[in-house]
């Protein structure tokens, strides 16, 4: 009985903050790995089991959500390196034959744009989709990612000139890039 | 063209079937969570206690600024044994990383003043060769600069800055940059609160950076200290004690590497320090030069990385030491 009283603030406090967070580190998940899109619930409920197990750690609010962003990272980036390696690309060129409908289900655009932010550094590449994407602060993408507000702005300015440069249309680094990224995209 | 604006058009999520936390799915899953195990009880505590030893003290007595560490579930994090530069080629990743420490620590020199800049010259080959320079405010709270990188127009462009409060982006403003809050602290090229020790400097990141340096994370922590350590060596200004502290608390790490002989980006040979990760082919090599133990650069993977060519402390951004 006691034990239960015990554990009863901290089920209030899970679950409040599991309906806070669940549809933000839902996109977080999907965002990083949309050609797994199947595995997204599985990873968003380890992400939050560990929560769980660690809700007695966790930190005050807001540096909650910035901890479970970190906890999510972590998780994704386990789930990237134990997952059979496959091509972004090849993966949505796959999904998309499967509809005999090649760019029906997915725009031809999304895949450049997606393509194009899969070569950033990842460096990079994770500070533009924290803040441009799950609408982080640069102050808090840093606490996400353990580096200085500074580093993050440079960062991001980098990744959208860059971005910039290679979704123009008129880039002739836009047709070389195509074909280099069906070759080597990372995920 | 507006990226932001891009990016939320084919944000993968955007079409995505996220549920609502009140859905089925979600309420499901929050049960599973709760029936899958217990929170565990809280740890007494998960940062580093000082512990000084008999030997220890004597150090301390006698001038010396010898701690030792004792974390729960972590190796111990010694004292930063200060060897002269070994007169041999070194053969462990502790030899080398004291060694860079060592010449780390000659390097000249002198806090940065808050009105200037920390200016950078990087050569990378991350998607093409070419170099860049970028100018830090020191205190974050002046416009930085950017010239060379890809993308970035011929004649350079200033960066985002934090000004009372809010993260601004220089004149005439981006529409691409929304005023977030910011504070100078964090928005500092220079931190002159980081400590010079590593023991301290362990506290002060797992403090700084809660979510990144955790217990639960601990498994990753030498890729993040490996980022640190590319971070403040591409954007940002150490002290050359503040760097040493920072290359002794990767001496300490047991996850690393010794590659005897390694290729910067520029083709120039030196001694590595290596983490090698899952995924085929990646990997984070430290590479210095293995005379001198100087940083030379940072490779990501065998073909791409980035070397630092230059860095100075300067009056203004554009200004060249």
């Amino acid at each position: 009985m006691r034990k239960a009283c015990d554990a009863e603030p901290l089920l209030r406090r899970f679950e409040a903050f599991y309906e806070d967070c669940y549809q933000a580190i839902y996109a977080y998940a999907y965002r990083r790995m949309p050609s797994a899109a199947d595995d997204v619930p599985d990873v968003v409920a380890e992400v939050f089991a560990i929560a769980w197990r660690r809700i007695t750690e966790l930190p005050d609010p807001p540096e909650d959500r910035l901890w479970l962003y970190g906890v999510a990272r972590r998780v994704v980036l386990d789930y990237r390196r134990r997952a059979v390696r496959k091509s972004l690309l090849e993966s949505l060129l796959k999904s998309a034959a499967s509809t005999g409908q090649p760019g029906a289900v997915l725009g031809d655009r999304d895949l450049r744009v997606w393509a194009a932010v899969e070569r950033l550094r990842p460096a990079d590449r994770e500070a533009l989709r924290l803040v441009a994407l799950d609408g982080l602060s640069h102050a808090e993408a840093a606490q996400v990612l353990g580096c200085s507000v500074n580093a993050v702005a440079l960062r991001i300015h980098k990744a959208k000139a860059r971005l910039k440069a290679e979704l123009a249309p008129s880039s002739d680094h836009h047709q070389a890039s195509q074909s280099a990224c069906a070759a080597s995209p990372e995920f | 063209m507006d990226i932001d604006r891009l990016l939320a058009e084919t944000d993968p999520a955007r079409n995505a079937a996220i549920p609502s936390p009140d859905s089925s799915a979600a309420r499901q899953l929050l049960n599973q969570v709760v029936m899958s195990g217990s929170p565990a009880r809280r740890r007494m505590s998960w940062r580093p206690r000082l512990i000084p030893t008999a030997g220890v003290l004597a150090a301390m007595a006698a001038g010396g600024s010898a701690i030792a560490v004792v974390a729960s579930g972590s190796p111990a994090i010694v004292p930063a044994a200060r060897p002269s530069l070994s007169a041999g080629p070194a053969t462990t990743v502790a030899q080398v990383m004291h060694n860079a420490a060592l010449a780390a620590l000659h390097m000249p020199a002198g806090p940065p003043r808050p009105g200037q800049f920390v200016y950078s010259k990087v050569f990378t080959t991350d998607n093409g060769r070419h170099a860049y320079e970028e100018w830090s405010s020191v205190s974050g709270t002046r416009y930085g600069y950017v010239r060379g990188g890809y993308g970035i127009p011929p004649g350079g462009e200033q960066t985002e800055s934090c000004v009372d409060g809010r993260l601004k982006a220089a004149p005439p403003p981006s529409p691409a940059v929304e005023p977030g809050p910011c504070t100078q602290a964090e928005s500092a090229a220079y931190r002159p609160g980081m400590p010079t020790d590593p023991a301290a400097l362990k506290g002060y990141l797992e403090k700084t950076f809660p979510s990144v340096f955790h217990p639960l994370f601990a498994h990753d922590e030498t890729e993040e200290l490996l980022g640190i350590a590319e971070d403040m060596d591409e954007n940002d200004y150490l002290t050359p004690a503040q760097q040493a502290a920072l290359y002794d608390l990767l001496a300490q790490r047991p996850d690393l590497q010794l590659v005897p002989r390694v290729r910067d980006q520029m083709g120039d040979v030196g001694v590595g320090v290596r983490e090698q990760f899952a995924d085929k082919g990646k990997h984070y090599t430290l590479v210095f030069n293995a005379r001198t133990y100087a940083l030379m650069g940072l490779n990501y993977s065998e073909d791409a990385g980035s070397v630092l060519l230059e860095k100075a402390i300067v009056s203004k951004a554009g200004q060249l030491p």
